[in-house]
């Protein structure tokens, strides 16, 4: 091979800031909201990484956050953040109540190599909330690329409205509740 | 750098810090009035009597181990500091209490330039002496005057409030000398191998 055209591919994620532009927007539960984020300089991400989100004020002020990825890198081009409304919040309010289809925000990632999955099973996974974020990105791809490792979630919220990713609850997973089960 | 990106509608309801502390607050970081619990493994339970000692040994003149009763005998010293988590959050004016690592070096005599932390539990940090010497670095047991919670590293973290906090290993157990540095846990697994919050260190490329 070579070295010019090695130099021209070279990735420029994850290190560097880009300007994402949001495609769609899914309500999850009251208070968490899923984001469809298209990236130019997309690249696959392990399921379990996360994402930077920075915000920038007029006069120069920014706030950053960091966000799991809930979707599977085989969404080329795209990721999914999911994110729970802090009513004292900062940055989830205002992609609650700001951002719509269409806007942009600067992200850079995909960020950090310890909870990833690789693809190893069987694989338990156990999650709570909204922490269930990166455990619904393993799941998502286990189911889509490779369907034979065994693996469940537990996963455990506080009421019945809180089950965030409600619609692909399948066999393979077991919802628990802490406060309010329903009705049996 | 190009001209700078203004995110729509957004400023509004920001959190507001006191101009009086503006300038302690690294960037890309917030104020946080709690203590967020962060851990990559399980919360081991040590007890100080059996199991805890403290050690400083590899490339050094004279290896040093600690019991706790021996350690709890060296010069203290309260440290007043701010505190900054590579996940965003700082927090200010907090204060811990432990053994200045210079006193812990300044018996071991290290023949190298670079340590590596090490914990119950198995976390690794990796640091340059020069970012633990000259009044830098702690090895602490207690914060805001209670013995440290185990949640936070009890019974003796590392304090290293100059880099960003993983870099202050819970559950320390000693301090390996060696003559090359070597990535630790986060380290190893993508983040920024010195980790300043004012140069915003956080991840490999940065």
């Amino acid at each position: 091979m070579d070295g010019l055209s090695q130099a021209t591919t070279a990735p420029r994620a994850p290190g560097r800031w880009q300007l994402a532009t949001v495609e769609s927007i899914e309500w999850q539960t009251p208070s968490v909201k899923s984001f469809r984020l298209k990236l130019p300089m997309w690249m696959p991400h392990l399921p379990g990484q996360h994402y930077d989100v920075r915000l920038t004020a007029p006069d120069g002020y920014t706030a950053q956050r960091s966000y799991s990825v809930s979707s599977s890198p085989l969404d080329e081009g795209t990721v999914e953040l999911t994110i729970d409304r802090l009513a004292d919040g900062e940055v989830s309010p205002y992609f609650h109540d700001v951002v719509v289809a269409g806007d942009q925000v600067e992200v850079r990632g995909p960020f950090a190599s310890y909870f990833v999955w690789h693809g190893e099973g069987p694989a338990l996974l156990v999650g709570g909330g909204s922490g269930v974020a990166p455990l619904m990105a393993i799941l998502r791809h286990r189911r889509r690329a490779l369907p034979e490792v065994p693996m469940r979630l537990v996963y455990s919220v506080r009421l019945p409205k809180d089950a965030i990713f409600a619609a692909e609850l399948a066999p393979d997973t077991e919802l628990t509740y802490s406060r309010l089960a329903p009705p049996a | 750098m190009a001209e700078r990106f203004v995110t729509r509608g957004f400023g509004g309801n920001r959190r507001r810090v006191p101009d009086d502390v503006a300038d302690r607050i690294p960037p890309g970081q917030y104020l946080e009035q709690g203590f967020p619990v962060l851990t990559a493994g399980p919360t081991p339970e040590i007890d100080t009597d059996e199991a805890w000692s403290f050690a400083i040994d590899g490339m050094v003149a004279a290896k040093q181990r600690w019991s706790w009763t021996e350690f709890n005998e060296l010069p203290q010293e309260e440290v007043p500091c701010d505190i900054h988590c590579v996940t965003k959050w700082s927090k200010l004016d907090t204060s811990f209490h432990g053994v200045s690592v210079d006193v812990l070096l300044d018996a071991a005599e290290p023949l190298d330039a670079y340590a590596m932390a090490y914990c119950f539990g198995g976390y690794t940090t990796n640091l340059a002496i020069e970012d633990l010497t000259d009044g830098k670095a702690w090895i602490v047991t207690g914060h805001e005057g209670e013995p440290l919670p185990r949640e936070h590293g009890g019974p003796a973290r590392l304090l290293v409030p100059h880099l960003y906090f993983w870099k202050s290993a819970k559950w320390i157990a000693g301090l390996r000398i060696s003559d090359h540095d070597e990535p630790g846990f986060w380290e190893a697994n993508g983040y920024h191998n010195r980790g300043d919050p004012w140069k915003e260190e956080r991840y490999w490329t940065d």
